[in-house]
C-alpha cells in the first residue's frame, strides 16, 4: 500500500533517510523510535505536506512521490491537532467532507460529540486530538497516518478510543500507519511493527500478531494491558523498554 | 543610580516623549479644524466643486484599493510562503514607489504610460489615456499606495501557520481552495486594516496625481487650487474637510479592533 | 544607565549648540518665477560676489509666490515675476509698495521635434495645425495662472487680427479641461514627455525649458509696451465655469488685453530690504541689462517704475 524507497526528506537542517520499508494494505503497522528519529517528518512526507528530496514514494502501487496532498487520498492526524483556530469543533470535523452526518456519527463514536459547537480554543489537549481524529477520519480515508494520537487523552480514553479506532479500521480495511513511542500501545494496536533508529526503519520481532487490546488499567502490582490473544485474555504488564 | 531613580526618571522620558510626539501630530489637525473646519462642513452643502472633487477621490481611491486586493493579495501569499524566486528584488520593486518623490512617480508614470510610450499607444487603440483622466489619477493613487498593502497583507498572512494550509490540503483542498478556506479567513482582519491604510494614502495623494491629472480634479488637486485663487481662507476648509474625511477610515480601524473576539464564526 | 543617558542627550546638545537663525546677517532671499531661474543666474551670482551676501532661491508659480506672501508671512526680500499682472492684482500696495517693469514678455506657441506636426509648423499655418484634430494643445489655467487667460487673449486678439471668425472660441475649445493647467512647469513637462503636441505659453517659459517656440505678430502676443490700446480691445470672461460654486472672492470677472512685462519689487516686510534695493538697482542697470539679453531676456532700455518708491537704486 505505502512503499517507501531510499526517500530522503529535509526537515529544516534536519534530514531523514534514506530510508526504505513497505506498510501493507488493510494493516495497522505501528512505528516506534526514539524522539528526534524523524517519524513526523517521515508521515509528513506520505501524507505530501512535506516535500521528498530523494527517492520514491508508492501508494497503492502508484508513484505520488511529488502528487500534490489532496490527490492522494491520506488522511493525518497531528500529535497536537493543529486544528483550524477560526472555525468550531464542528467546523473542524466537517471540513472535508460534504456529508455532515456521517461526520456527526464519527464524532458520537469517538467520544467528540459534546464537543460540538465549541470553539477551539476552549478545548483541552485531548478534546483536540479527538476532534483531529474525527476531522481525519470524516473523509473516510484509505490510508491513514497517525502522529502521537492520543497522548494528550486520559488513559481511559485513550484505550477506548485506541479500540473504537481498531474496530474502525477492521470494518473498513483502512490501512494504519501509528507512529508512536509507547511501546506498550504499539504491540497492543498494531499487527505489525516497525522501528526506527538513527534514520533508518528496521522490522521489528513480530509478536502478539493476533492481539487485541482490551483495556489498559492499573493495580496493585503497577499498570497493565488487558490483551485478547487467540480467543484468551492476557495480561501484560507495562514496563519501560518493554519489547514483547 | 538607584533602581528606583531610573525608574523614576525612564517614566518620566517617556511620557515626556510621547507628549512631545502626539502634540507634534495632533497639534497642527486641532489648529486646523479650529480655524476652518466649520467652513468646510457648510461648504458641502453650497460648493459642488467641492463635493465632486470628494466624490471622485474617494470613489478612484475605492476603485483602485479594490482591484488591488485582488491583485495584491495573491502576491502578498506568494512573498509570505517566499515561494517568489527573487523576493530581495520583488519587495525592492514594492518598497520604490514609496521612497521616490511623488512629482517623479508621477513622470514616471508618463514615461511609461504617456502618449508617447509604446504602451500609451495601445492604451490609446482602446480608448484610455493616462493624463487629464480618471485613469491618470488611479494609476498615480495605486503606484503610492498598493506597496502599503501588499506589505501589510503579506504580514497578516504570514501570521497565520502555514501547516493548516497543508492540513487543509490532506482534507481534499486544492491549494487555492485552502487558502480560501483557511488562511484568508484568519488573516481577515490584517487585510482590511492593510486595504483601509491603502485607502488613506490614495485619498492624501497630490504630487504623483497633479502630474498627470489637474481637471478632473480631486480633492487634494482643488485644495492646492483654491489656495493659489483664494489663498488661506479658500484653502484651509477644504483641507479640513479633507482631514475630517480621513477620519472615516481611521474609524473604522478603530471597529475592526474593537474586542470581536479572535476566535470561531461558526463557518465551515 | 548612566552611559546609555549621556548617549542619548549628547546629540540633543550638540544640535541646540549649532543652532540659531537659519540665515546669516548678510542675506538676499530672493522668490522668483520659474521661468526666470537661467536669465537671473548670472545677475544672482554677480551681486553675491561683489556683496559677499549668500543668495537664497525660491521658485514657483506667480500666483503661488503671491499667496506665500500675503496669507503664509513669508516674505521674501524681492520677488520677481515674468508677468507683472500679479503685482497690482495681489500684491500692491498692502504687501508691496513699488515694482520695477524691466523686460519685454510675450505669448508663443512652443513645441518640440516629437509633437505631430512639427515640420510643417510656421507663422501661416499654426492656426491650421493648431486646430486640427489630431493634436494635443495645452495651455494653462486661466483661474489660477496669468498665462492662462493671457493666452485666451491672444486668441482673441487673433480672431481680430486674421479675421476669421470665431477663432478664439474654436481654438480655446481644442483644449479640453484635461489639457488645461495649473502651472507652466507642468505644462512643460507635459510638452517634454510628449503627453502635449503644443502648449501656449511665455516666451521666458519656452526658452527656459529649451522647446522650439513661434513667435506671433506683435499685433497678437501681447509682447509690445507700445500696442497697450491695442491689446485692450480683447476681452475675455474668467471664472468658475465648469461648476456651479457660490463660493467666495473668484466670481466671474473680465480680463483686458495688456501688455506683458517682467516685474521685480522688494515687499514692504522684506527682512533685508537694503539688500533687495541693491539687488534690483543691479537688474535695472546697464550690466544687468546686459546679461539678460545675455539670457534672451528682452529687457527694456528704459525700466518704469510703478508705485510710490521713496527710495530709488543707489
Amino acid at each position: 500500500m505505502i512503499e517507501l524507497h531510499d526517500v530522503v526528506v529535509s526537515a529544516g537542517e534536519f534530514r531523514v533517510g534514506p530510508v526504505s520499508f513497505t506498510v501493507d494494505a488493510g494493516g495497522w503497522t505501528t512505528l516506534t523510535g526514539p524522539a528526534g528519529a524523524g517519524k513526523t517528518t517521515l508521515l509528513e512526507a506520505i501524507a505530501g505536506v512535506r516535500r521528498v528530496d530523494g527517492g520514491r514514494l508508492l501508494l497503492r502501487g502508484r508513484d505520488l512521490t511529488h502528487a500534490a496532498p489532496d490527490e492522494r487520498g491520506v488522511g493525518i492526524v497531528y500529535q497536537h491537532g493543529l486544528l483550524f483556530p477560526h472555525l468550531n469543533a464542528t467546523g473542524n470535523m466537517t471540513y472535508g467532507t460534504r456529508d455532515s452526518a456521517s461526520a456527526t456519527a464519527l464524532a458520537e463514536r469517538f467520544g467528540a460529540a459534546p464537543l460540538a459547537g465549541r470553539s477551539v480554543s476552549t478545548l483541552s489537549g485531548g478534546e483536540r486530538q479527538l476532534v483531529a481524529l474525527v476531522r481525519a477520519l470524516a473523509r473516510q480515508p484509505d490510508v491513514l497516518l497517525l502522529d502521537e494520537p492520543f497522548g494528550a487523552l486520559d488513559p481511559a480514553r485513550r484505550s477506548a478510543t485506541g479500540i473504537e479506532l481498531q474496530t474502525l479500521q477492521r470494518e473498513t480495511g483502512m490501512t494504519v500507519l501509528h507512529v508512536t513511542h509507547d511501546r506498550a500501545e504499539a504491540s497492543a494496536l498494531g499487527s505489525r511493527h516497525l522501528a526506527m533508529q538513527a534514520g533508518v526503519v528496521n522490522e521489528r520481532i513480530e509478536t502478539m500478531r493476533r492481539a487485541r487490546l482490551v483495556r489498559r488499567a492499573a493495580d496493585a502490582e503497577g499498570e497493565y494491558l488487558e490483551v485478547e490473544v487467540d480467543g484468551g485474555l492476557v495480561r501484560v504488564p507495562v514496563q519501560e523498554g518493554d519489547a514483547s | 543610580m538607584t533602581r528606583r531613580r531610573t525608574h523614576v526618571m525612564a517614566t518620566v522620558l517617556t511620557i515626556g516623549a510621547s507628549c512631545l510626539l502626539l502634540a507634534l501630530l495632533l497639534w497642527p489637525m486641532v489648529a486646523l479644524q479650529w480655524r476652518a473646519g466649520l467652513t468646510g462642513v457648510r461648504l458641502l452643502a453650497s460648493d459642488a466643486e467641492l463635493r465632486s472633487a470628494l466624490a471622485l477621490t474617494a470613489s478612484t481611491a475605492t476603485i483602485v484599493t479594490l482591484v488591488t486586493v485582488l491583485l495584491g493579495t495573491p502576491l502578498a501569499w506568494l512573498l509570505a510562503r517566499n515561494r517568489i524566486p527573487a523576493p530581495a528584488l520583488v519587495n525592492a520593486a514594492l518598497e520604490l514607489p514609496l521612497l521616490v518623490p511623488h512629482p517623479v512617480v508621477g513622470i514616471a508614470l508618463l514615461l511609461a504610460f504617456g502618449r508617447a510610450s509604446a504602451a500609451g499607444q495601445a492604451l490609446a487603440s482602446i480608448g484610455v489615456a493616462l493624463t487629464g483622466s480618471r485613469w491618470g489619477i488611479a494609476a498615480a493613487m495605486l503606484v503610492v499606495s498598493a506597496p502599503l498593502y501588499v506589505s501589510a497583507a503579506r504580514e497578516a498572512i504570514s501570521r497565520v501557520d502555514p501547516r493548516q494550509e497543508m492540513v487543509a490540503r490532506t482534507l481534499g483542498d486544492s491549494m487555492s481552495r485552502a487558502v480560501w478556506r483557511v488562511t484568508l479567513p484568519q488573516a481577515r482582519r490584517g487585510l482590511l486594516a492593510a486595504g483601509i491604510v491603502m485607502w488613506a494614502r490614495a485619498v492624501s495623494e497630490f504630487g504623483a496625481i497633479v502630474i498627470l491629472t489637474y481637471n478632473p480634479r480631486v480633492a487634494s488637486v482643488l485644495s492646492y487650487d483654491r489656495f493659489t485663487t483664494n489663498g488661506l481662507d479658500g484653502a484651509l476648509p477644504v483641507a479640513a474637510v479633507l482631514v475630517l474625511l480621513a477620519l472615516v477610515p481611521l474609524a473604522l480601524l478603530r471597529g475592526l479592533r474593537a474586542p470581536s473576539s479572535a476566535d470561531a464564526d461558526a463557518n465551515a | 544607565m548612566r552611559p546609555v543617558f549621556v548617549t542619548m542627550l549628547l546629540p540633543l546638545l550638540i544640535v541646540a549648540c549649532r543652532g540659531g537663525s537659519s540665515a546669516p546677517a548678510d542675506t538676499l532671499v530672493v522668490s522668483e518665477a520659474a521661468s526666470l531661474s537661467t536669465p537671473f543666474r548670472a545677475i544672482l551670482d554677480t551681486f553675491a560676489r561683489r556683496t559677499g551676501a549668500v543668495v537664497q532661491v525660491e521658485n514657483g508659480a506667480s500666483l503661488e509666490l503671491a499667496r506665500r506672501i500675503t496669507d503664509l508671512h513669508r516674505v521674501p526680500d524681492v520677488i520677481a515675476l515674468a508677468d507683472e499682472e500679479v503685482f497690482p492684482e495681489r500684491l500692491v500696495p498692502a504687501h508691496v509698495r513699488w515694482y520695477a517693469r524691466f523686460a519685454r514678455n510675450r505669448m508663443v506657441i512652443a513645441w518640440t521635434d516629437r509633437s505631430r506636426h512639427a515640420e510643417d509648423m510656421d507663422s501661416t499655418r499654426w492656426r491650421e495645425i493648431l486646430l486640427s484634430g489630431d493634436v494635443i494643445v495645452g495651455r494653462p489655467d486661466p483661474r489660477v495662472a496669468p498665462a492662462g487667460y493671457r493666452a485666451l487673449l491672444m486668441y482673441e486678439l487673433a480672431e481680430q487680427y486674421y479675421g476669421e471668425p470665431e477663432l478664439a472660441a474654436r481654438l480655446a475649445a481644442r483644449t479640453p479641461p484635461g489639457n488645461v493647467r495649473g502651472s507652466a512647469t507642468e505644462l512643460a513637462a507635459l510638452l517634454a514627455a510628449g503627453e502635449m503636441d503644443y502648449i501656449v505659453e511665455y516666451e521666458s517659459v519656452a526658452r527656459a525649458q529649451g522647446f522650439r517656440f513661434l513667435s506671433l505678430p506683435a499685433a497678437i502676443d501681447l509682447g509690445d509696451p507700445g500696442r497697450g490700446a491695442e491689446y485692450a480691445r480683447a476681452v475675455v470672461r474668467v471664472g468658475r465655469s465648469d461648476s456651479a460654486s457660490g463660493v467666495g472672492t473668484d466670481s466671474i470677472s473680465e480680463r483686458r488685453g495688456a501688455p506683458i512685462l517682467y516685474g521685480v519689487g522688494v515687499p514692504n516686510a522684506a527682512r533685508h530690504p537694503e539688500m533687495g534695493r541693491r539687488f534690483i538697482a543691479l537688474v535695472l542697470s546697464e550690466e544687468g541689462r546686459r546679461m539678460l539679453r545675455a539670457a534672451k531676456v528682452d529687457a527694456l532700455a528704459v525700466p518704469e517704475i510703478v508705485g510710490d518708491s521713496t527710495s530709488r537704486a543707489p
